[in-house]
């Protein structure tokens, strides 16, 4: 055995897709298959951090950074790719219980989804939202973007303010779920009468 | 701060610009790309920079740089009583705009020049009336050089409006006087939409530009967006260098522009570029200017706007020219005449700029932020990097996602786009997604590949899920896998004798030199 010993098998997450990898050693190398696709990859450091792989014979210099375990940054051809790795029985455990976590999830939060500048909070905390309600405006670039509730709430806490410079990913607003939905016809009236 | 150690910087021998001291009042690839040229002439460069850009790479390239206030542009890049403070510690005696900014800015090129300042670009009176748009028109109006079929200020009385729209005929575009970059413009296909649209037209051109002020131009449709680069010194001599075709805008925003047009007009260059500078003489332009045109799928071009300053694509025209323009515009500033006539101007080859922009094309451009980890620009014959990043750079929503330019040029524009294709798969950048993939879709699309290019080519024809990402995450996977199954379990710190790697095997071991081991 040349390296760390026998078989490993992941679930790769990319976007919204999975596909299970198994990678095992072959001589100095590694034999990877892709559902069901089968590379040999050779692998060196290269200057400033890269990676040379040679991918059946392809070279490619790419760039690896890992975050967080199990997630890893992969920079190549001027696009970055996020990639998750997990245990593909941890995964299926997981799979199993988020579908009951979910249910009786009562607090959400709501993320930026790119970075920019925030341009204007709706919501204090204590505010009953219904579904759909803006809860902040997010400027990137020249285009302003209203986030809406995903579900009738209460807003817990707000952790932005309005000029802000935020990330993205950066935590917005956290909400916690009604029980009950707020009947929008009832609610619109309220949110009227005070602003 | 701002202590110049310079003294062994080389001198020009006797050009005019020989020791001078040349403030950029700018940032990113903008400031590093003049105050390259500033050292060629020999003159000092003097870089300003906010508390992001301390260690930018355009602070590297000056000679001495001043620190102008916080990270955000209104406090630093867009305040002119910093700007002028720098100006005025740095013992400044020419200052150069570069683009955005203050760059079209009348108030602060007369600030500028009452300090004692000589200011490279146009005289002040020049970039006030270029920068109202109806001014520009009205100043063109009996030059012979066709205007878009337009309307002049627009009253309150939207009957009055929809009367103009008649004369015209629908469809028009509502503008502001004072617009720019697409914003304040609403397309109008009939009454109702005019009638709707003037208040709100009023509303975002005073709130964006201070003046309410709006027109009507008729629509013209499928234009392609061909501008002409001139040159005009204080003597009198003004000069056109040729055409760069600008039509490849996403809202209006460039990503892609090339020289000579593929629009298939004989004469086109000598007609537009007679129009330029006629423009040029009338309104009394000196320095480097471009203005915009608009050519409708007959070969017919209407004036749209002239821009004050040098532009983002200007190495497009340096690259079919053979020469700097950014040197010129420093000469013209000092009094020099042109070193060159019109008819010295000689075109050959075709060059194409791509902007390398920190956004992502699969998600609607939306820009990305984060550290540039590893860059590795592409190079070999015809290559031309213009970047403004290096690794460690911080890439912010503080200011605009342009992180550099890739010029190419080659014999003709087949070779030129397979040129560009060529350097595309050679950048290597960490740390923030870039629009790469955008161009590297444009450049293999057969529309793209006849040179039918108009302003709605992107709306038409883009889809990002033609992007074509799944080969790149089938290696990012690989990629991915491989570090993990290395990061994981300690392995033996030695290779196995006579390990048939498969880099070995591919028979080229001198690539893999200096191996380090993986840690």
């Amino acid at each position: 055995m040349a390296l760390s010993g026998g078989w490993r098998e992941y679930l790769a997450v990319v976007g919204d897709r999975q596909r299970l990898v198994r990678i095992e050693p072959e001589g100095d190398d590694l034999r990877l298959r892709i559902d069901g696709e089968e590379f040999v990859v050779g692998c060196e450091p290269a200057a400033g951090g890269e990676l040379c792989l040679l991918l059946n014979g392809r070279p490619q210099v790419l760039h690896v950074r890992t975050d967080s375990p199990g997630h890893y940054r992969v920079s190549l051809a001027g696009g970055e790719t996020l990639v998750e790795l997990r245990d593909p029985l941890e995964a299926r455990l997981a799979s199993a219980a988020r579908s009951v976590t979910i249910r009786q999830a009562r607090e959400f939060e709501i993320h930026a989804p790119m970075p920019g500048v925030v341009f204007a909070v709706h919501v204090r905390e204590g505010d009953e939202v219904v579904e759909g309600a803006p809860l902040v405006v997010l400027e990137a670039m020249k285009m302003q973007n209203a986030l809406a509730s995903p579900a009738a709430g209460i807003v817990r806490s707000v952790r932005v303010t309005p000029g802000q410079t935020v990330d993205g990913e950066a935590l917005l607003v956290v909400l916690e779920r009604l029980a009950v939905p707020v009947d929008p016809s009832a609610a619109a009236p309220r949110e009227g009468s005070e602003r | 701060m701002a202590t110049s150690l310079s003294s062994a910087t080389a001198r020009h021998p006797a050009g005019p610009l020989a020791g001078r001291r040349v403030l950029v009042a700018n940032r990113g690839e903008i400031a590093c790309r003049i105050l390259r040229a500033v050292r060629e002439e020999g003159a000092l460069g003097i870089a300003v920079y906010s508390d992001a850009d301390r260690g930018a790479l355009h602070v590297s390239l000056a000679d001495e740089a001043h620190r102008i206030g916080p990270a955000p542009v209104a406090g630093s890049y867009l305040d002119p009583a910093a700007l002028l403070e720098a100006c005025r510690r740095s013992r400044a005696e020419l200052l150069h705009p570069g683009y955005g900014f203050f760059a079209e800015n009348a108030d602060f090129a007369e600030a500028v020049e009452r300090a004692g300042i000589l200011w490279v670009g146009p005289p002040a009176g020049v970039i006030r009336t270029m920068g109202d748009k109806l001014a520009a028109r009205r100043a063109i109006e009996g030059s012979g050089v066709p205007l878009v079929p337009g309307s002049g200020a627009l009253p309150a009385d939207p009957e009055v409006a929809h009367a103009h729209a008649l004369e015209l005929g629908y469809p028009v575009l509502v503008k502001a006087a004072f617009g720019g970059g697409g914003r304040g413009m609403r397309r109008c296909a009939d009454r109702a939409g005019l009638v709707a649209a003037l208040d709100l037209a009023r509303q975002e051109a005073g709130r964006a530009f201070g003046d309410a002020t709006i027109y009507l131009e008729k629509l013209i449709p499928r234009p392609r967006h061909i501008e002409i680069q001139i040159l005009a010194d204080r003597h009198g001599n003004v000069i056109h260098l040729g055409e760069r075709e600008c039509s490849i805008q996403r809202r209006h925003q460039k990503l892609l522009e090339e020289s000579p047009t593929p629009a298939p007009f004989p004469g086109l260059r000598e007609r537009m570029g007679e129009a330029a500078v006629a423009i040029a003489r009338r309104v009394g332009y000196v320095n480097a200017g471009t203005i915009e045109f608009l050519v409708d799928p007959e070969g017919r071009f209407h004036f749209l706007e002239m821009n004050t300053r040098l532009q983002v694509e200007h190495p497009v025209t340096e690259r079919v020219v053979s020469f700097d323009m950014v040197h010129r515009q420093l000469r013209i500033a000092m009094g020099e005449p042109l070193d060159r006539r019109q008819e010295d101007i000689r075109w050959r080859g075709h060059a194409i700029e791509c902007r390398i922009n920190a956004e992502d094309p699969g998600h609607g451009f939306v820009p990305s932020i984060g550290r540039i980890a590893a860059l590795h620009l592409p190079e070999g014959p015809g290559v031309r990097n213009d970047v403004g990043i290096m690794v460690g750079s911080e890439v912010t929503t503080h200011y605009d996602p342009l992180l550099g330019k890739l010029i190419v040029w080659a014999e003709n524009r087949e070779e030129a786009i397979a040129r560009a294709l060529r350097a595309l798969r050679e950048y290597r950048i960490a740390g923030v997604q870039t629009n790469i993939p955008f161009h590297r879709w444009l450049l293999t699309h057969p529309r793209f590949a006849r040179g039918e290019t108009d302003t709605g080519f992107i709306e038409e024809e883009y889809r990002p899920d033609e992007l074509a990402r799944d080969r790149e995450e089938v290696t990012a996977i690989v990629a991915a896998a491989w570090s993990a199954y290395h990061a994981a379990p300690a392995r033996p710190d030695a290779r196995p004798a006579g390990g048939a790697s498969a880099w070995l095997r591919s028979g080229r071991p001198g690539a893999v030199e200096g191996r380090t081991g993986w840690r």
